[in-house]
């Protein structure tokens, strides 16, 4: 097995604010949601994610309310806020041009090395 | 929500917490056990997966980033615990604290009200006051009418006013008493922009000759002599015997331009003419309008200056062509008051930071001795896992505490301070000074607390947790570090011995010049003799009849039961004195000015000055008589060395009127203004040849107890006419003392600090010779098996301490030597860095520390050997 790369700085808070924007969800879904959709490449400590929640809600960017699951239990939902969205938008975006800076930084060591 | 909504339900997000985690590991499990594990391997490898639960409930609650707040409480519980388990030191530090911010304080607030603080005017930085420069001296008192030309409207600034401040008597029905009055000109009140509280304030026109008398009363005025009572509009009163109509009342915040002497009442300047040749001293002040410069403001005024001299005042353009007109910002008042209350507040506000350098290192010096005793418990904290930075901030918030404390019950010593300041500087009783708790004196207090705290605590915090784990595995104690551990604290001790030797040179000798003051010989005899001031302005004696009163009073005061000899004067013999300018026939040079008062017959003998020639003024020396002089030492030394001045003549109306008057006496010389000023040229004339209608001085030397003597001699004034007003009432001794109140403050506040400064030192010095005894049990010990004489332990433990004292010394007996060169101007009789001062404060602190270490010494004395040895 491959070993898994621990997740880069800062982006398990864009990685949380891109799964709770497609609907309120607990935190223990957001940990199941985490690990599929890395394909289990990146290694999430489920230990490091409710900090990382508790800290999001207190800079405003979730909401929480406690809900009923379909079991019956209540659970703590959290949902985007408004500046949460607008975080999420530009933390995107930046990660993206970042990317795509690496990307081309990389490319063009290769073409030199070629 | 917010940090403090966090912060305050702090309980129920950690219920909240709970119950999310064990929802995630329920949830977890459940989805194992559907993959197939057992339930109890599930819910093993759900927290497995989780973490630590401890650990995530902390980094939980560090999110919420309250964790400061929390500790912070936490560490504050945790000092109030520690001092009250310990009352003494808590006691101790809290005084020590206390009297070192309460005197900062209480300086501040003096400082903030006389030279910081706006006056309560709109737009006060728009003020600004003009002063006059001629060569180097300087000064805000302008002669009137001299330079009431000034005043004219112009458009550049429309708003110059002048004002001047004086006493006066103010009657109001069959009452009369002694007012402080400003006389104003037409624009005061309209540039200030006060308008009445109740009624008017007074506007340009009520400022002319032709216009109706009117004045205006301040509130604390009208609160204290008319009960607030509002029908006092329109009432009239009498003000030096001119009857004047009230027309308002000023608003309870105003105080006049000069915090220090706020008026009673105010009247416009031209409302009673000024006898001709007399003038006032004025000061005047304008607004600058809106986008007009300080410099600009400048520019116009010495135009203005310079044009009048070319026009209007050209005949003194002589003596006045070198003045200059400068204009200075006023947003806080009157410019004299920042003058004479400089060099006070200056030394005042060093002494304080000297006492309260002095606090601070005693408090660390004692938190230090502590610090020593809790070592092993901080090494116990350290080992488990906290971390020093904790440790320290810890230590911080226990001496911060201990500050923002002693801030507390500072502010209650420096209420105290501030009217033992108020008393000593002998302001006004009616002077706008109270103590008031306002927002910048409760901040200085608080940053002057919150610093001493973290700089008093930092090194003991820094020093405590330097020792860390090893302190922890032994019993505290550094192996041989009987000397070193004390390290810092020493540093503390000298610096304290330092400060104190300073302070304790500077209260030697402010106090010696004070004693040399009082010892002087001022030329006249200043016992038994009684001063009051009569006012015949009301009374039937009048004008010219003002002659008929000197004669009334000289026949029935020496009668009175009580009185050995009265006699009359202008002015008091010892006060403000006049001046005047005289011409000796033959000499065609000015002399400039000499000291003047206009005395009665049997003056000199009656004051105990010694007439060394000639004769006194006889009641016969008046008006119509020869006008005839008497002059002191000083004039005859300058103005006729080595010549017989008898017969000799001068004037005081320009080198025409030189032959005017004739000198028929020459008294010996005397202290007239200031104990400090030695005796200048006077001139003296009799009273009964330039008598008029003004209040002349009564001395009256007493035989017994002069409170009662005065009573009666006051009676005897009221039965020659009930319309006389009688004031001022004191002894000379008193009108002396008024002159040294500065010398006086100086003296009693330094020797105040330097008394604090002692016993602080004391309890510091003891300390450290008490730990070291303590820690040096064993060696003394040892000392004493091997046949160390008692003596020898005794010089043992004082010789640590006399070495501190030394090097303490050493260096604040330089700084002391290099500080008392600025207050030169306030010493008398004794030259600045005098040895005989310096070895004074020296002794006083080597005795006092000697006492300090005498106590341990003797208890090192009484070490058993056997006890010591088995201490180890």
């Amino acid at each position: 097995m491959l070993a898994k790369s621990d997740l880069p700085q800062g982006t398990l808070d864009l990685l949380i604010l891109k799964i709770v924007a497609l609907g309120a969800v607990h935190g223990y879904a957001i940990a199941q949601r985490l690990q599929q959709v890395s394909h289990d490449v990146v290694q999430v400590p489920q230990g490091s994610l409710y900090p990382a929640l508790h800290r999001l809600e207190n800079r405003g960017l979730l909401d929480a309310d406690w809900r009923a699951t379909e079991t019956g239990r209540e659970a703590k939902f959290y949902r985007l806020t408004r500046k949460g969205r607008a975080h999420l938008e530009t933390e995107t975006a930046s990660w993206k041009r970042l990317a795509e800076a690496v990307g081309l930084i990389l490319r063009l060591t290769e073409e030199v090395v070629q | 929500m917010t940090w403090w909504h966090r912060l305050l339900r702090r309980k129920q997000l950690d219920d909240e917490l709970q119950k999310e985690l064990s929802f995630h590991i329920d949830q977890h499990t459940a989805d194992l056990v559907a993959r197939g594990l057992v339930s109890k391997e599930a819910r093993r490898q759900a927290k497995l997966d989780l973490g630590g639960p401890e650990q995530v409930l902390e980094e939980c609650r560090d999110a919420r980033g309250t964790r400061w707040l929390d500790d912070l409480l936490q560490d504050v519980r945790y000092a109030l615990r520690t001092l009250r388990r310990n009352p003494g030191f808590a006691a101790v530090a809290l005084l020590t604290l206390a009297l070192g911010i309460g005197v900062n304080t209480a300086v501040f607030g003096l400082l903030y009200d006389t030279v910081l603080e706006s006056l309560p005017i709109s737009r006060p930085q728009e003020l600004v006051q003009l002063m006059w420069r001629q060569g180097t001296a300087d000064g805000s008192n302008f002669n009137w009418p001299d330079y009431q030309p000034l005043l004219e409207p112009q458009p550049a600034l429309p708003g110059l006013f002048a004002y001047l401040d004086r006493e006066a008597n103010l009657r109001s029905g069959s009452s009369s008493e002694r007012v402080r009055a400003h006389l104003v000109s037409g624009a005061y009140y309209s540039t200030l922009g006060v308008y009445g509280f109740i009624g008017r304030t007074l506007v340009a026109a009520d400022d002319r000759p032709s216009a109706a008398r009117v004045a205006v009363l301040s509130y604390a005025y009208w609160q204290r002599r008319f009960g607030l009572d509002p029908s006092v509009l329109g009432r009239t009163i009498y003000l030096n015997g001119t009857p004047f109509n009230i027309v308002g009342v000023t608003p309870p915040e105003f105080y006049g331009l000069n915090r220090l002497s706020p008026p009673d009442v105010t009247y416009p300047l031209h409302a009673v003419p000024l006898p001709d040749g007399s003038s006032y001293y004025v000061y005047y002040f304008t607004r600058l309008r809106a986008g007009v410069s300080l410099e600009q403001a400048r520019a116009i005024i010495s135009n203005r200056f310079r044009g009048l001299l070319d026009e209007e005042l050209r005949g003194y353009k002589s003596w006045m062509g070198d003045v200059k007109i400068n204009v200075i910002p006023a947003a806080t008042g009157e410019e004299s008051v920042r003058f004479q209350l400089r060099v006070p507040l200056v030394v005042l506000s060093i002494s304080v930071g000297v006492v309260l350098l002095i606090c601070c290192t005693n408090m660390a010096s004692l938190l230090l001795s502590r610090a020593a005793a809790r070592t092993r418990e901080i090494g116990v904290r350290l080992a488990i896992g906290a971390s020093r930075q904790r440790i320290i901030r810890q230590h911080l918030t226990e001496s911060v505490l201990l500050g923002v404390g002693g801030g507390f019950v500072g502010l209650l010593a420096a209420y105290w301070v501030h009217h033992l300041l108020i008393s000593l500087l002998a302001f006004d009783r009616s002077a706008a000074m109270q103590f008031r708790l306002h927002t910048p004196l409760l901040a200085f207090t608080a940053g002057v607390s919150v610093l001493s705290g973290t700089v008093f605590g930092i090194a003991p915090a820094l020093r405590a947790t330097r020792l860390g784990l090893y302190a922890a595995a032994t019993r505290g104690e550094l192996p041989g570090a009987s000397g070193g551990r004390l390290g810092p604290t020493r540093v503390f001790l000298v610096v304290q011995v330092a400060a104190s030797v300073a302070l304790l040179v500077g209260a030697t000798m402010f106090v010696r010049t004070l004693r040399n003051l009082e010892s002087l010989d001022a030329g006249f005899n200043p016992e038994h003799l009684l001063l009051m001031t009569v006012d015949p302005r009301e009374s039937r004696f009048q004008g010219d009849r003002a002659t008929f009163l000197l004669d009334e009073l000289t026949d029935r005061v020496p009668a009175v039961p009580g009185v050995r000899s009265a006699a009359l004067a202008l002015a008091t013999l010892f006060g403000e004195s006049a001046q005047k300018n005289v011409w000796v026939q033959g000499d065609t040079y000015n002399h400039g000015a000499v000291a003047f008062n206009i005395v009665g017959p049997g003056f000199f003998a009656n004051a105990g000055i010694p007439l060394l020639t000639g004769r006194e003024f006889s009641s016969r020396d008046r008006t119509g008589a020869p006008l005839v002089a008497i002059i002191n030492q000083a004039f005859a030394r300058e103005y006729f060395p080595g010549q017989n001045p008898l017969g000799r003549r001068f004037g005081d109306q320009g080198a025409d009127s030189a032959g005017k008057c004739e000198i028929i006496g020459v008294v010996m010389d005397a202290r007239y203004t200031s104990l400090r000023i030695a005796p200048r040229p006077a001139v003296f004339q009799s009273l009964w040849q330039l008598a008029e209608s003004a209040p002349f001085v009564l001395h009256v030397r007493v035989t017994g107890e002069p409170g009662t003597t005065a009573a009666r001699v006051r009676r005897e004034i009221q039965a020659i006419d009930p319309q006389l007003v009688i004031y001022g009432i004191q002894t000379m001794t008193e009108q002396v003392n008024t002159t040294l109140r500065q010398e006086r403050m100086f003296a009693t506040l330094s020797a105040l600090f330097g008394a604090l400064a002692l016993v602080l030192c004391c309890v510091g010095l003891y300390g450290v010779a008490a730990y070291s005894v303590r820690s040096r049990t064993n060696e003394i010990g040892i000392r004493m098996a091997l046949g160390a004489s008692r003596a020898n332990v005794v010089w043992l433990v004082l010789r640590q301490t006399l070495v501190l004292v030394a090097i303490g010394v050493a260096i604040g007996v330089p700084v002391a030597l290099a500080c008392t060169r600025f207050v030169k101007s306030l010493l008398f009789g004794l030259a600045p860095g005098e040895p005989s001062s310096v070895a004074i404060a020296v002794l006083t602190l080597a005795g006092v520390a000697v006492i300090a270490a005498f106590l341990p010494a003797l208890r090192a004395t009484r070490i058993d050997p056997l006890e010591a040895l088995r201490y180890e």
